[in-house]
């Protein structure tokens, strides 16, 4: 009896056991959100707008990696993007995650169109999105690249689900920075369901009904009256602006009518280029790291610590006796800084502080809104953070996409965008090094533990 | 405690003083090498990333654990030392708990040795550290719940080969839990590669510290150490 009762107990506490453990694995692999991402570029702590995105997401999508598994490099890349896939679909119950061998499953790659491994759908019922694989990875002129994962996924997602659609019109005739220059802007705004066109008024004569925003970046001669005209006729309505000054040194004398637009929302252009006296090694006196008003396009910028970037910035004031408008400050310099009204002298690189020059702290950008609390336009003293070279440092890309998103009133979009993950390291291994690790690794190390484990048998059979 | 240091140090030595348990590292450290040099210097273009050496060497356990643990129980059933112990004053768990030990201490050896390929790594390029501490803690924690299993099975029979053979089967089970995922997909995918053995490595490997991980490899070792516990207990009574 007592042999039976042991035998009986010891068999319950093991389907004790066993079940405890299945509860438990269970119940803490309902629990997503207990990690602590401890990668060098927090690669796999989704950023603001992606987390965004996930939670206002409320149709199912269907994520499907077509791979080739196999070949060493893609199985680098295709991990990096099925690891990402992975940690969208412990955000949202929403996501679903599957990954075929082309070479295996050809007829679901056939289902779906796909003819070349390394390529992932997205799709929400009907509408489907295709992304390369090489397109989430950026080469570096070292020969490594680094992942942009996040941001292509959640474009992706953001453009399944978007069903509006914003037009917005960069003007050009002024010696304004082309688009072919500003082509990260242009696919961020892109992917964030806005349609980028070029617009020459000369040509075109008036600016198109479906214009949801005018864009002027860092013109170099000034509009004609004929324009102005159209853009203020367009403004009075329910027009929007976005202008990004561009230095110029003749911007004192001829800049009549772009300094008159601005007028009209109470700002002024001082016409003096900010310089910054406190130099560091990594910034020469023209690159101005601002510092941030309060405002929503910039309270997150600030709260992460992202800094935004300008260089000949020129500076603005407000005049505060148009009333019609309300003027918030986003960029100011330091108190330190000056604005150089001397445009030759400073053509010449020779500047120096004098009783002529703008005492700092100087303002260089200003966000409007009407009476009504509507955002009506965004003027800044500066452009050349817009420009591919440029945007990719620090916070220049989400100030210069906050502040259009806020312009079109798009909430969710004021907010702080996905990084790039650290360039992967790649090594250099000459024939003679390879050769000292295969000598060391597989043929030395194990024969010492052999000669050791030999040594010991052998004394032990003589003691 | 002293007696489970006691049994502890009786199987190192047990281990150490044989030529097996170096036959056995020196056939782990060839493999292991050998994936290295394929993956490092071979593979193009050679990636300064320690999560490949992790999933190689993960691979070896599944042959080196069953040898290196089958003995740990089933030798004292063949060799009839089973008596002796079952009936000395240290308690079954004791016992278990011991030979446990011993090959935890041991499995420390092996993810020890594993250390220098990123040590050769890092002269090729800076390693990403957290990513190679957690890949490291990922094949340690891997590596301690199968040598539970290991000791489960040496645990089930007294002839070594058996359990060396039924620890290797039950391991690959588990390990190929996540391809019969596969074969099922959607969410019953999800359910059963929940309890696959390699599943929760993958957060560690990216970098990411997930609690219910590290509580999955410790839990599934500490049921095998009990489960072990239990066989004997109903064989003290049979």
């Amino acid at each position: 009896m007592n042999k039976w009762i042991r035998g009986t107990n010891a068999t319950v506490l093991s389907i004790a056991v066993i079940g405890i453990f299945i509860i438990l694995t269970i119940f803490l692999h309902s629990l997503k959100g207990f990690q602590l991402d401890l990668t060098k570029n927090k690669s796999y702590t989704l950023s603001e707008q992606t987390v965004t995105t996930l939670k206002n997401l409320n149709q199912d999508i269907h994520i499907i990696a077509f791979t080739n598994v196999g070949q060493s490099t893609d199985d680098f890349l295709t991990k990096q993007v099925t690891d990402l896939a992975e940690e969208y679909k412990k955000q949202s119950s929403k996501i679903t995650f599957d990954q075929y061998d082309m070479l295996k499953q050809p007829s679901m790659a056939k289902q779906y169109g796909v003819d070349q491994s390394g390529t992932l759908v997205f799709e929400l019922g009907d509408k489907k999105k295709n992304i390369n694989f090489y397109e989430m990875f950026n080469g570096q002129q070292d020969g490594s690249y680094t992942f942009s994962g996040e941001e292509k996924f959640t474009q992706a997602i953001n453009n399944l689900t978007s069903t509006e659609k914003h037009v917005v019109y960069v003007l050009s005739g002024h010696q304004e920075y082309p688009l072919s220059a500003m082509t990260i802007l242009n696919n961020s705004l892109q992917s964030e369901n806005y349609d980028v066109k070029e617009l020459n008024l000369y040509r075109e004569g008036e600016i198109p009904d479906d214009a949801s925003m005018l864009l002027l970046l860092g013109p170099q001669n000034d509009l004609n009256d004929k324009e102005t005209e159209l853009i203020n006729t367009y403004l009075q309505n329910k027009g929007k602006i976005y202008i990004a000054l561009g230095f110029n040194k003749d911007m004192a004398t001829k800049w009549k009518n772009i300094d008159s637009i601005m007028n009209t929302f109470g700002i002024q252009d001082q016409h003096a280029v900010a310089i910054e006296a406190k130099q560091t090694s990594l910034f020469d006196p023209l690159t101005i790291i601002p510092e941030y008003g309060s405002h929503d396009i910039t309270n997150k910028l600030s709260d992460y610590n992202l800094i935004t970037m300008l260089s000949l910035a020129v500076s603005l004031n407000a005049d505060e006796s148009k009333t019609d408008w309300t003027k918030s400050l986003l960029l100011k310099t330091t108190d330190k800084a000056y604005g150089e009204t001397d445009i030759n002298l400073l053509t010449q690189s020779k500047t120096k502080q004098d009783d002529q020059d703008i005492k700092g702290p100087l303002n260089l950008g200003y966000a409007i809104e009407n009476k009504d609390k509507k955002p009506k336009a965004v003027i800044l003293g500066g452009s050349t953070f817009l420009l591919d070279q440029d945007i990719q440092n620090q916070g220049n890309k989400d100030f210069a996409l906050n502040s259009i998103g806020w312009l079109q009133e798009q909430k969710d979009q004021v907010t702080i965008r996905p990084r790039e993950g650290a360039a992967i390291q790649q090594a250099v291994i000459t024939p003679s090094q390879a050769n000292t690790i295969f000598l060391g690794t597989v043929i030395v190390l194990p024969l010492l533990f052999l000669i050791i484990g030999g040594i010991i048998w052998w004394r032990r059979r003589r003691g | 405690m002293r007696r489970v240091w006691a049994i502890c140090s009786k199987e190192l030595q047990m281990y150490f003083y044989s030529p097996v348990a170096y036959v056995a590292f020196a056939f782990y450290i060839v493999l292991s090498s050998f994936f290295f040099y394929v993956n490092f210097v071979v593979g193009q273009p050679p990636i300064v990333d320690a999560r490949y050496v992790v999933g190689n060497t993960t691979f070896i356990y599944l042959f080196i654990i069953p040898l290196l643990t089958m003995r740990l129980v089933a030798d004292e059933f063949r060799q009839g030392t089973d008596e002796l112990l079952l009936t000395s004053p240290a308690g079954i768990s004791e016992i278990v708990l011991g030979k446990y030990l011993s090959a935890f201490i041991v499995q420390i050896g092996l993810v020890a040795v594993s250390l220098i390929y990123p040590l050769i790594m890092s002269a090729f390029g800076e390693l990403d550290k957290p990513i190679l501490w957690l890949s490291y803690l990922s094949m340690f924690l891997l590596g301690c719940a199968m040598m539970a299993i290991g000791l489960f099975a040496s645990s089930l029979t007294n002839n070594q080969m058996v359990a060396g053979i039924a620890g290797f089967v039950i391991l690959l089970l588990l390990w190929l839990l996540d391809w019969l995922g596969d074969a099922f997909g959607g969410k019953l995918k999800d359910w059963i590669g929940q309890f696959s053995l390699t599943s929760h490595m993958a957060n560690l490997q990216k970098g990411v510290l997930h609690g219910g991980d590290i509580v999955f490899y410790i839990t599934l070792a500490a049921m095998f150490i009990v489960l072990s516990i239990q066989v004997l207990e109903r064989k003290r009574w049979r």
